[in-house]
């Protein structure tokens, strides 16, 4: 179990930027959201009842406030985000390796989707089960495959492009 | 069945690569100091609130008459109820920890109708309010229920500001209103597409 902030952060610090980096592509706006995630889960840690694993309760709760994020800068109507992801996207893309180039189009490309298939495929992509991902999505198991199938192959496509 | 697809583990592979920066812990421990001190921050509002609508009663109930004491009472009720329900509405925020984020995409809209419900109400409730008070201003005055208390140039004043600051708040939660459904129409259009 986690007792402070520090076994929080070495636990699921890295995990839940990743979730974040799918949902913002400004920096600074991206720890500010991995913040509110961090917050959020330390404050129900106390609820959990081990109904499901710690990661898969960690995971649901990093979604919806990311999703809360969403309605949050919906609200602030911030620096137009089409512009930052932009910015983001080229800025980066001449001065990197050819995988950190292959990272950002793939980071690109999620930011991209709606927001259900992104949940879905980033929670594959962290190696969630079927069950797992069903259970923080409310997902019954052949609806998670169709939605990662279908996902993977447009994300598999937009990769492909972008490598000609 | 875990999610073993070549393809997909290729995508995984990239995804879990990605260069990751953690929130350093003393960071996180501000932060959270910071919201523990708003919440309670909120709480003591909420409290001030009724407080200074029942001090207010306490005051004003001993020098008035039968008329004002009656009226004065109507106001308090209305606005006491009023601001608890608001309170109650405000403090009934949505956990994250408890649903799956299919129907926390839901409870977020709903949550965002309910923000809209309210300010309907307040705007709606603003104008009976206004006239009480405004029923109460004069007829404390015509009765001569408060020492002091005449029909001149203050009590003009004191009826056009009652009337001014009504017809503020109405307007205020019009545009407000305006404002929150053009986010509940995006946060719509970004949650229900597939």
């Amino acid at each position: 179990m986690i007792d402070n902030f520090e076994q929080l952060i070495d636990q699921y610090g890295a995990l839940i930027y990743r979730v974040s980096s799918s949902y913002e592509a400004n920096e600074h706006l991206r720890q500010e959201l991995t913040q509110e995630m961090l917050l959020a889960i330390w404050q129900s840690l106390k609820h959990f009842r081990a109904h499901s694993s710690l990661k898969t309760y960690i995971l649901r709760i990093a979604h919806n406030k990311a999703v809360s994020h969403i309605a949050y800068q919906v609200k602030r109507k911030s620096a137009s985000d089409e512009h930052l992801i932009n910015l983001a996207h080229s800025t980066t893309l001449e001065e990197h390796s050819d995988q950190q180039q292959q990272i950002n189009r793939l980071l690109h490309a999620i930011r991209a989707l709606p927001v259900q298939p992104r949940q879905v495929i980033t929670l594959a992509m962290e190696g969630l089960s079927y069950k797992d991902i069903g259970q923080v999505c409310g997902l019954d198991i052949n609806h998670v495959g169709v939605i990662i199938k279908r996902t993977r192959e447009q994300l598999a496509e937009v990769l492909k492009n972008e490598n000609r | 069945m875990k999610t073993d697809n070549h393809s997909l583990n290729e995508l995984g592979n990239l995804w879990q690569n990605q260069p990751v920066s953690s929130p350093s812990s003393s960071q996180l421990k501000k932060q959270w100091q910071m919201h523990r001190q708003l919440q309670q921050l909120s709480i003591v509002g909420d409290l001030l609130t009724l407080l200074v609508i029942v001090s207010m009663t306490l005051y004003f109930v001993p020098r008035l008459g039968v008329f004002g004491k009656s009226w004065m009472l109507v106001i308090l009720l209305t606005t006491t109820s009023i601001t608890s329900y608001f309170i109650y509405l405000r403090r009934k925020s949505i956990n994250p920890a408890e649903s799956a984020t299919s129907s926390y995409h839901e409870k977020l809209i709903q949550h965002a109708q309910a923000v809209i419900r309210i300010r309907r109400a307040s705007q709606y409730i603003t104008l009976p309010i206004g006239v009480l008070v405004a029923i109460l201003h004069i007829g404390i005055t015509l009765l001569g229920e408060l020492p002091g208390a005449q029909l001149n140039m203050s009590f003009m004043f004191t009826l056009l500001g009652i009337v001014g600051l009504c017809l503020l708040i109405y307007g205020w939660n019009a545009w407000q209103i305006k404002r929150k459904q053009t986010e509940l129409e995006t946060l719509r259009r970004l949650l229900e597409e597939e």
